[in-house]
């Protein structure tokens, strides 16, 4: 389901905060990315929206609330409107992510990291190509931030090859995200990449976050044991640290889509995204286009990706 | 139960997080958990657990203020304790996927409020709700849709049983919350408000309306036609029927279908 992907090159995450400059910046910008959730069971008006939007850029749903690890089966009518949101705009594919956000009783309302096990791993990697059966079109699973890192059987990298080994979705890296969990559970990021397929990913989250102590503030205080953490707040210029991750991994791979995210902090020139835009497009075309991509059906060779 | 169940009580609950730590062995029965998945939770940082703990108060807050955004700005502007004491004590619950986002979060608020805070803050929150609720309800905007095209030349007739447009809501407060914000200088008087969902920006717009009018809407339940309706309402008929005729014409009153 991976072959033959479109390269849609260099996006930004659509927000409402950044909805006229996007319009007005349009030809700088390859495709947006949406939330799921805010158009999922949308009034008409906000679908019509969604669908002007369509008619210029590429546009591919990003979810938050699919909780594809909890332990009960994902919403069954989550996952039909998914479908039909995915179908109303013709998304080349859809995203969420590796984590849970909600039990039999409680909402989190955030992406907590699972347990990783064996045995949870290919749970939610059969899962998760049920879903992508039901949705009809290619599921990305996204790396998140996690703050608690439990001591599990697995590593993160093992716990998603684990879960790729047993589902054809593909993989969306977050690369700040990678950065973060780097610093600050202390491992080497090319280690990590060194062990996930990275010829699952088809596209990357690019962002830049702040360093904070353990209470979630970021002044630059740090608690009675001395320990700060880098967190994930979507909210700065990103770092050469994911720039640098970024230049490798189009060194090894080849990646259909690059996507900038910014969610607060929003620039008062928004030509400071573009400039990201930009630069995250002329990385991805540092790959030689002639170049075998490395993607390859799961299971299978090495073969070139079409459609780029 | 399991590890899962565990981590999400620990991140919502003060308590069952300290319960790792003061009582693990109590948190493993509590969950049913093996010695193995007990060590997986207590192998994290406390400093993880507590600025994850963050993130799940900062999701609330987030969740919250797209409903009820002034409201949530008086509340951790100016009244911060009293934030923090419904945000640690509330655990948010699986709500039907369809469900407008923070939608459930600002109810509870909302009637938190009620009866912890100022009569205009609780005022507020609930004019907020109505107007969070009406934006979101797909009924509500496919009326309004129904209305921006009638409201074409020529567009418009009414005959048989009238009844409020699914477009709109009615409330009463306690204070004049159409002259918000700031909350803190909301008139106290009781006030009737119309909040009407529209296709086109702005997607809501607020009327505060009177007695006579509040009583004429009222009547327009789906039983009755305009000479009813008129009827019902009594005192000067050709001032209701002028009023009917402008409520007709504005869409927020239309013939059952």
């Amino acid at each position: 389901m991976l072959t033959g992907l479109p390269a849609l090159g260099s996006g930004l995450g659509h927000r409402v905060e950044l909805a006229e400059e996007i319009e007005a910046h349009a030809d700088r910008i390859d495709w947006l990315e949406v939330i799921t959730e805010r158009f999922l069971f949308a009034p008409a008006d906000e679908r019509e929206r969604l669908r002007g939007l369509t008619g210029r850029f590429p546009v591919v749903p990003h979810g938050l609330e699919l909780s594809i690890g909890s332990e009960r089966e994902p919403d069954a009518a989550y996952v039909e409107a998914l479908a039909a949101l995915v179908a109303d705009v013709d998304a080349p594919w859809f995203s969420d992510h590796l984590s849970f956000t909600r039990t039999g009783s409680v909402d989190v309302g955030l992406l907590v990291p699972l347990p990783r096990t064996r045995e949870v791993a290919r749970r939610l990697g059969r899962r998760a190509g049920r879903v992508q059966e039901a949705v009809g079109r290619p599921f990305l699973l996204e790396n998140i931030t996690y703050y608690v890192d439990m001591a599990t059987p697995l590593t993160e990298a093992q716990f998603i090859t684990e879960v790729m080994e047993h589902c054809e979705c593909g993989l969306l890296l977050d690369l700040a995200n990678l950065d973060i969990n780097a610093r600050n559970h202390g491992f080497d990021p090319l280690e990590f990449l060194d062990t996930i397929p990275v010829e699952r990913v088809v596209q990357v989250h690019l962002a830049g976050g702040v360093d904070g102590d353990v209470d979630g503030d970021v002044d630059g205080g740090v608690d009675e044991e001395g320990e700060r953490l880098s967190l994930d707040s979507h909210g700065a210029a990103i770092p050469a640290r994911v720039w640098g991750l970024l230049a490798e991994l189009v060194s090894r791979t080849h990646l259909n889509a690059t996507l900038v995210e910014r969610d607060q902090n929003f620039p008062d020139d928004f030509g400071d995204l573009l400039a990201e835009i930009d630069r995250a497009r002329t990385v991805l075309r540092s790959r030689p286009a002639d170049e075998p991509s490395g993607r390859r059906p799961v299971g299978g060779a090495a073969q070139p990706a079409g459609g780029t | 139960m399991g590890v899962q169940d565990a981590l999400a009580a620990m991140l919502t609950r003060e308590g069952e997080s300290a319960l790792l730590r003061e009582d693990p062995e109590r948190l493993r029965l509590r969950y049913g958990l093996s010695e193995a998945e007990l060590a997986m939770l207590a192998g994290a940082a406390v400093g993880g657990y507590r600025v994850t703990r963050a993130g799940v108060l900062g999701k609330l807050r987030s969740a919250i203020a797209t409903c009820l955004p002034e409201t949530v700005a008086e509340l951790t502007g100016g009244h911060r304790a009293l934030w923090e004491e419904f945000a640690r004590g509330v655990v948010r619950r699986p709500q039907p996927a369809e469900r407008p986002f923070g939608i459930w979060e600002s109810e509870r608020l909302t009637a938190w409020l009620a009866v912890h805070a100022t009569p205009r803050l609780a005022a507020y929150a609930r004019y907020e709700l109505a107007r969070a609720t009406l934006v979101h309800d797909r009924d509500a905007a496919l009326a309004a849709r129904e209305a921006a095209t009638m409201a074409e030349p020529g567009g418009r007739t009414v005959t048989g049983a009238l009844r409020l447009s699914a477009a709109v809501r009615i409330g009463t407060y306690t204070h004049d919350v159409t002259a918000g914000p700031p909350i803190g200088e909301l008139p106290a008087a009781t006030t009737r408000v119309l909040l009407q969902r529209r296709w086109r920006a702005p997607l809501l717009r607020a009327y505060r309306i009177g007695d006579g009018t509040a009583t004429l809407l009222a009547r327009c339940d789906g039983t009755r036609d305009a000479v009813q309706v008129i009827a019902a309402v009594g005192g000067d008929r050709a001032q209701a029927a002028e009023t009917l005729t402008q409520l007709v014409v504005a869409g927020l009153v239309w013939p059952r279908p």
